[in-house]
């Protein structure tokens, strides 16, 4: 499952690593955005398989941030 | 109960007692509906028979029914009945909680609430009922529009005149409108449902478009289920066509009713005050704290309003679409007002187009039904980026500015936080050349033309690119602006009614809004303009 956003930002911080596993609804990134820190929310509980994007990176709802499984 | 084929019908001379029973007879038939195995199949798809829909609705017992007579009659040569097919539409006179209302919805029993041999609709009763008595007009939607078969029935394919659109806009401008849509709607019945002030649609069990999947599949070739096309995935959640989203049938009733109680009967009255028991000087303490002091956290701006109005109370509309910006009823010390309130959590509270029209919408329902608004502005400006380029935010921005120039209600205003730019110039705005613009800030507040963050950088562009050193010589200039963000030097220049601790947002905005009720009575006699939805 990836795990996207519906807005665009700046990563500011990644909290996870691969290989981690998270609960649904726990925190994965915090994006910059319009001036405020904006959660990034696992959609579900699983393992991080795979993280897509750095810190400093500009996201938008075209690029997954992460894959859970 | 089945036509008795050898049932004897009431003729001229005959004694009245029979006549009487006669009445109820063809009632009883009526409500039949489109008979038992129709009816079974509505049930067997979890959806109640607009007779019941009607029941679960208004108070018990004051429910009188219009037209229950109304059918495709077919009488003997005798003169005696021998076939009733009723009509696909019923309604009437209700209550609820004691107030009346107008009601109607489709029989979908009855060929999906379009039968070919017999012409009933709301036009004909509820509409009028609501708008020349002013009472508020439910419809509860289940109707697939035009049949091909009464073209067959007609023999020929009429060209529309599209009056019959007239007489719902009318009723729109008058009373409130709430819809319902409470199976899947296509075609006329599905333009009336969109022709109203509030709409809901039951998750998984409602679907709307001008044609469903099977019309699509012929004119386009795509495949596509209703629940993609026109479920509440679609038209809650993306699109906003429907304003919200239901959990059931009996939660849609409740929520059209919550909607309807914040709303006076007609546009050219006030709301009724209602006693809430939630005192207006309370004091919520949570509201001292309930900004983060680092300025990029966030917060439940829904915990801010539920500490602010009566009892935590609100009906929040349109929830799912525009979310930078919440719009909702509720009321402060019993008086009726429209809340909205930027959520920093979406889109940090940003205008975005669909905000926009949300904004301008809400705006133009509260000025219409005499509702003061209360505001609590927490907006960086309008949402940035190429994505939001392409929503045409600046043209959807100005209608809200536009509604905010157009409307007359009054308004109380709580700069919690930002205010930047343009963006926030449209709440700002709400009010009349040389009054009073009601706006308290918080020790929290933050306003400007732009912000400091790159405002700074554009503005000083070339002085920063000449220094020596230019990112220092940046940062100097931001410390020095900076302090010029204070909340207490806009204080001083009147920028703000008044600086305030947050903790006294309620009583201030109760006094205002009980301040306010002459006014909102004689705004409520303007001439109305119809709200478009």
């Amino acid at each position: 499952m990836q795990v996207s956003i519906n807005w665009p930002g700046l990563v500011q911080t990644i909290h996870v690593a691969v290989g981690d596993t998270v609960a649904a609804e726990q925190e994965m990134f915090t994006l910059e955005s319009m001036k405020m820190l904006q959660p990034v929310p696992a959609p579900a509980a699983g393992r991080v398989t795979a993280i897509h994007v750095a810190v400093g990176d500009f996201v938008d709802p075209s690029v997954p941030l992460a894959t859970i499984e | 109960m089945p036509i008795d084929p050898t049932r004897e019908s009431w003729k001229p001379g005959m004694p009245w007692e029979q006549a009487v029973e006669d009445i109820a007879y063809i009632r009883g038939l009526a409500e039949e509906m489109g008979g038992p195995e129709r009816i079974e199949r509505q049930h067997a798809g979890g959806r109640y028979t607009i007779r019941e829909r009607v029941e679960r609705f208004v108070d018990p017992g004051s429910f009188f029914e219009a037209g229950p007579l109304v059918g495709a009659a077919e009488y003997d040569d005798e003169g005696n009945l021998r076939a009733f097919n009723p009509g696909g539409y019923v309604m009437g006179l209700g209550e609820i909680d004691g107030r009346p209302v107008s009601i109607g919805g489709h029989d979908f029993t009855r060929s999906g609430g379009s039968p070919h041999d017999v012409r009933k609709g709301p036009a004909q009763f509820a509409m009028p009922l609501a708008s020349e008595y002013g009472i508020p007009y439910i419809q509860l939607v289940e109707g697939v529009g035009h049949s091909a078969r009464s073209d067959e029935a007609r023999q020929h394919m009429g060209l529309s005149t599209g009056e019959g659109y007239w007489r719902l806009a009318e009723v729109l401008r008058t009373v409130p409108v709430a819809t319902g849509i409470m199976g899947s709607i296509a075609g006329a019945p599905a333009a009336h449902a969109m022709m109203t002030h509030f709409s809901v649609m039951v998750k998984d069990q409602s679907h709307i478009f001008p044609s469903g999947p099977a019309v699509v599949r012929r004119s386009l070739g795509e495949q596509v289920t209703k629940e993609e096309l026109g479920g509440a995935s679609m038209h809650v959640h993306r699109s906003g066509q429907v304003d919200n989203e239901a959990k059931s049938e009996d939660d849609a009733f409740d929520q059209i009713k919550k909607f309807l109680s914040y709303l006076p009967n007609t546009t050219n009255e006030v709301a009724p005050r209602v006693e809430t028991g939630d005192p207006p000087e309370r004091r919520a303490e949570e509201l001292l704290t309930i900004m983060p002091r680092d300025r990029r956290g966030g917060y439940d701006v829904r915990k801010l309003v539920g500490h602010v109005v009566d009892n935590g109370e609100f009906f929040e509309m349109r929830r799912h679409y525009g979310g930078s910006i919440m719009t909702a009823f509720a009321r402060m010390d019993g008086y009726s007002v429209g809340i909205l309130a930027s959520d920093p959590m979406v889109f940090g509270g940003s205008l975005t187009g669909d905000a926009s029209d949300k904004y301008a919408h809400f705006v133009d329902l509260c000025d219409a039904f005499n509702l003061p608004l209360v505001i609590f502005l927490d907006m960086p400006g309008f949402m940035v980026g190429s994505h939001s380029e392409s929503q045409a935010s600046m043209r959807r921005g100005a209608r809200a500015l536009i509604a905010s120039a157009e409307a007359k209600v009054p308004k109380v205003l709580f700069a919690v936080r930002k205010a930047y730019g343009v963006g926030a110039g449209v709440p700002n705005s709400i009010g009349v050349p040389e009054g009073v613009n009601l706006r308290f800030g918080w020790p929290s507040g933050e306003w400007g033309g732009i912000p400091i963050e790159g405002g700074v950088a554009a503005s000083y562009a070339r002085e920063i690119a000449a220094a020596a050193d230019p990112a220092a010589h940046q940062k100097m200039i931001e410390d020095r602006i900076i302090k010029l963000r204070s909340p207490f030097r806009s204080a001083h220049h009147f920028d703000v009614t008044d600086l305030i601790d947050p903790r006294d947002s309620r009583a201030l905005a109760c006094r205002f809004v009980r301040l306010a009720q002459p006014a909102l009575a004689r705004l409520a006699e303007r001439p109305k303009r119809i709200v478009r939805p």
